[in-house]
């Protein structure tokens, strides 16, 4: 057994710094560093482009911070699964009190700075979200309901008001669109995955929606969510909040997604290993995110 | 405490890597709150 530092019964803590950004699962913050940038850049207004980078760097540790408590509160649910077992915590290579006292750091510092760099608004919605997703999702939902997905996807779904939010100090329909989006997005997308991982899931008692309901009721689902999530995303186009660009990426984009997830809804495959279609809509979704945002941006720079 | 030599020259090492990594995160820090008072005060 291995204590805080790695090293068999040493008493100190000295993680490797590479385990503290870990705690801050770098992978997920790329897409909330993503959409909260394009969020910052589709609102009216301008703010010096320092503070607008400043603005990014405090929306990316706000959620690094929620992922550093979302790890410290799970690391015994992660010690049951295959594809976390690693992560430094359940591994042994941070201590659980390191963990805690990053993340509340990270997330006091990042909520303060933001609001002196910006705004109190932009940094009230930052607070709001971490708030939610580490009590709200981690704490209370996930262990909970099967629904949990559906509710964490709002916790990931922020960011982009609060770039909206640090440059106009308030929040319209379009960063609320955008909200709807991501959270829209978010079941399809990890319930695609949560098919072909069920297994993991089962094993750690995480009541996923696979696992609760089974495959058939789970495919159902996202291809439901796959039309809300279709027709929220064109409807920035069809109110005249967005351009031609963006307009004609959310109908080609969701079109694809639609196609992917109707294969998911008929597809009657059980072994995880042989779930093709699962595998090509998780993939995609990742890109449809992406590319819609860039679509987003597109529009307001062309 | 019951170390190796090497048990205990990794734990050194891995101790000095976060130490400086620590040291760049609050000087970055310093510059970062200088960046956003020049900032403010030019806006």
């Amino acid at each position: 057994m291995c204590d805080a530092s790695g090293l068999p019964g040493s008493g100190l803590a000295a993680g490797d710094w590479r385990d503290y950004v870990a705690l801050l699962k770098p992978r997920v913050m790329t897409l909330v560093v993503f959409t909260g940038a394009c969020g910052l850049v589709a609102a009216p207004g301008k703010i010096p482009l320092f503070i607008a980078l400043v603005a990014i760097l405090c929306i990316a540790v706000g959620a690094g911070a929620a992922a550093a408590f979302n790890q410290w509160w799970e690391a015994d649910t992660d010690a049951r699964m295959r594809r976390t077992a690693n992560r430094p915590l359940p591994a042994g290579r941070l201590h659980r009190d390191e963990a805690l006292a990053f993340a509340v750091v990270l997330a006091g510092g990042a909520v303060f700075t933001l609001g002196l760099a910006t705004n109190w608004v932009a940094a009230a919605w930052l607070a709001f979200s971490i708030f939610f997703y580490s009590v709200v999702y981690t704490i209370w939902l996930k262990p909970r309901t099967p629904q949990n997905i559906v509710i964490g996807g709002a916790a990931g779904a922020f960011p982009p008001v609060i770039g909206w939010a640090a440059v106009t100090g308030n929040v319209t329909a379009l960063p609320l669109l955008l909200f709807a989006i991501i959270f829209a997005w978010t079941p399809p997308h990890f319930w695609a995955l949560a098919l072909f991982v069920r297994g993991d899931y089962a094993r750690a008692g995480i009541p996923m929606l696979p696992v609760t309901h089974g495959v058939r009721e789970t495919r159902r689902q996202i291809l439901l969510y796959s039309i809300v999530l279709a027709a929220i995303s064109v409807t920035p186009s069809l109110i005249g909040l967005t351009g031609a660009v963006y307009g004609i990426a959310a109908v080609a984009l969701s079109s694809i997604f639609l196609l992917l997830a109707t294969k998911v809804a008929r597809s009657t495959e059980t072994d995880p290993q042989s779930m093709r279609p699962e595998r090509q809509l998780f993939r995609f979704s990742i890109l449809y995110l992406f590319l819609l945002f860039a679509a987003l941006v597109g529009d307001v720079l062309l | 405490m019951n170390w190796t030599p090497q048990e205990e020259k990794e734990f050194i090492a891995r101790r000095r890597r976060r130490n400086v990594v620590i040291g760049v995160v609050l000087t970055g820090f310093a510059l970062l709150f200088y960046g956003i008072t020049i900032s403010r005060m030019a806006g």
